[in-house]
């Protein structure tokens, strides 16, 4: 039977009518009890109550009391890690859990599993107040935030090192992405301590995020009452989530929650997985955009290749380079008159040559020694010639000057006196006597007559002077030739 | 200490320096010959990142900021 098919009197345990006739066991009685209570109450119960007497073995154990009742209480050490603060003597607190008959003790006592301050509303009140002051400060404004990393080489987790949330974390980067490294800084994220160790890890990440290789943090805890999540709404978490260095994702409690820690970090995410998501890149998309590319540079380098090729091939197939020849005519036919030109030059300037280096032979071979020689041989000949040539012509007119002469001087010659009659007489000497003067006696004197001579002494000597003839009548010279007596 | 990680081409980078080779490529600016060369240089870029990606253990360590804070 369902305890929502019972009614109240369907509530009393069955079989009590009997028990005036049969008594109980302890036992009996005990599981009569357990059942009772059971069947009564709901699996949960909530109960208004004051905590006193708190014993902190492993477990808590404390009792429940309002002014007329108490009640034991027990909060197991699993519980008790899922409250922001442990259960302290005067709390004024709604305990949540089942109520639990333990027959070995007779004890009734209700099992906490959550334990909720009373007087919330002034946590939510400080919540307002803080948000409104954040706000006015500028540190919602989107442009304070920071750009999540495209592809972080190493994620910092700040999370309860036992927390779900991690696991999540963790199983999402595992599948999205392993080449991302992951680095856990265990902190609390309930409880009197979370707020500072919380802002501490943040602060040091923040120093020592270059150092680290650290490009980006998840601040993360799973799901809690606002009490639970308290230490995320306290001003020095937000300052140092606001004063960080690099970029925090803030996944915390649920998606409904909304804590001051995630309205000032640079993204917030609506779950630890939500958080993993943002930061970790999904390696089946990037590998996508690399392989694009990936195509897209081989389809450029292959379009601009055809491109070039074809470029080529126009060049190949049309134009100049078609028909070489074409080109080649021209400048065929240029260099035909080209080498005429020069070979007529050639030979005018040949032929100049050839005069030059004749005439300078031949003036050469005039200064060779043995021409020179000839030469001067020659000209000794030819002098020699032109002197014995002019001799005998001077010799021969000489001869006939003297043949001329020999025939005058024979013309006038004594012979040609003595013809006529008159003689010559020398000396013995053969001096000619011109006068009687150069005699004496006893001289011999030869006397030259036209047929011959006669050799005379003189014995005595009778000078008879010849007489001055006054002015005789010129008388015929006798040796004058010019009267052609020969 | 994941300190390994601090001397390997950071991904964003690489990518971008591919994407930037790949625009150069298709503005047609350049010529053939450095749009090879670009064409190598992102070959072995993308290589590169795709050494990055398909690292295939994820490190997991756990930092204790009390003792790193030295």
């Amino acid at each position: 039977m369902s305890r929502k098919d019972r009614t109240p009197s369907d509530s009393r345990p069955r079989g009590l009518s009997n028990s005036a006739d049969k008594p109980y066991t302890v036992s009996q009685l005990s599981a009569k009890i357990e059942t009772a209570i059971k069947d009564s109450f709901p699996t949960k119960v909530r109960v208004i109550a004051e905590i006193s007497s708190v014993t902190n073995r492993t477990h808590y154990y404390f009792t429940l009391k309002d002014e007329n009742a108490t009640i034991s209480a027990v909060l197991f050490a699993s519980a008790a890690r899922k409250q922001s603060s442990p259960p302290e003597h005067g709390q004024k607190v709604i305990a949540s859990g089942k109520l639990e008959y333990y027959a070995p003790s007779g004890r009734l006592s209700l099992i906490v599993d959550k334990l909720e301050p009373v007087g919330v509303g002034d946590l939510e009140q400080r919540y307002k107040a803080l948000c409104d002051d954040l706000r006015a400060r500028g540190w919602f404004d989107p442009l304070t935030k920071q750009p999540l990393p495209i592809f972080p080489r190493s994620i910092a987790i700040i999370t309860s090192a036992t927390g779900a949330a991690l696991q999540d974390v963790l199983d999402t980067a595992a599948k999205r992405c392993p080449a991302v490294n992951m680095l856990i800084i265990d902190a609390r994220v309930q409880g009197e301590q979370a707020k500072g160790q919380i802002e501490n890890a943040i602060n040091k990440l923040s120093e020592q995020h270059s150092k680290l290789g650290i490009d980006a943090i998840i601040l993360t805890r799973g799901g809690g009452s606002l009490e639970d999540l308290w230490a995320f709404n306290e001003p020095v978490v937000a300052k140092a989530i606001h004063e960080c260095a690099i970029p925090i994702v803030a996944a915390i409690g649920h998606e409904t929650d909304t804590t001051i820690a995630e309205l000032v970090a640079d993204e917030r995410a609506a779950t630890p997985t939500q958080a993993a998501m943002k930061l970790i890149p999904d390696r089946a998309a990037l590998s996508e955009q690399l392989h694009a590319l990936t195509c897209r540079l081989s389809r450029e380098i292959s379009t601009q290749l055809t491109h070039e090729e074809a470029r080529l091939n126009r060049l190949v197939t049309s134009g100049p380079l078609a028909n070489p020849q074409r080109l080649i005519d021209p400048q065929r036919t240029r260099l035909d008159t080209l080498k005429i030109q020069i070979h007529s030059v050639i030979r005018h300037i040949q032929s100049a040559k050839a005069g030059e280096i004749d005439t300078l032979a031949i003036r050469l071979s005039k200064h060779q020694p043995a021409a020179v020689q000839a030469q001067r041989q020659e000209h000794i000949h030819a002098l020699h010639q032109r002197l014995t040539r002019s001799m005998h012509t001077r010799l021969r007119s000489m001869s006939a000057s003297l043949d001329a002469a020999q025939r005058e001087l024979n013309a006038i010659g004594p012979r040609q006196v003595l013809g006529r009659g008159y003689s010559l007489t020398t000396t013995k000497t053969g001096s000619v006597v011109r006068s009687t003067k150069d005699l004496k006696s006893g001289d011999s004197l030869t006397t030259h007559l036209s047929d011959g001579t006669v050799t005379s002494v003189i014995d005595g000597k009778k000078v008879t002077e010849r007489t001055k003839p006054k002015k005789a009548p010129p008388q015929p010279s006798l040796f004058n030739h010019k009267e052609g007596q020969d | 200490m994941p300190k390994k990680s601090k001397d390997q081409p950071r991904y964003e980078d690489l990518v971008e320096q591919i994407e930037t080779l790949v625009e150069n490529i298709e503005s047609g600016e350049l010529g053939l010959e450095e749009s090879i060369k670009g064409y190598e240089e992102g070959t072995r870029l993308i290589k590169q990142a795709r050494a990055i990606l398909d690292q295939a253990k994820q490190r997991v360590e756990s930092l204790n900021l009390e003792e790193s804070s030295d």
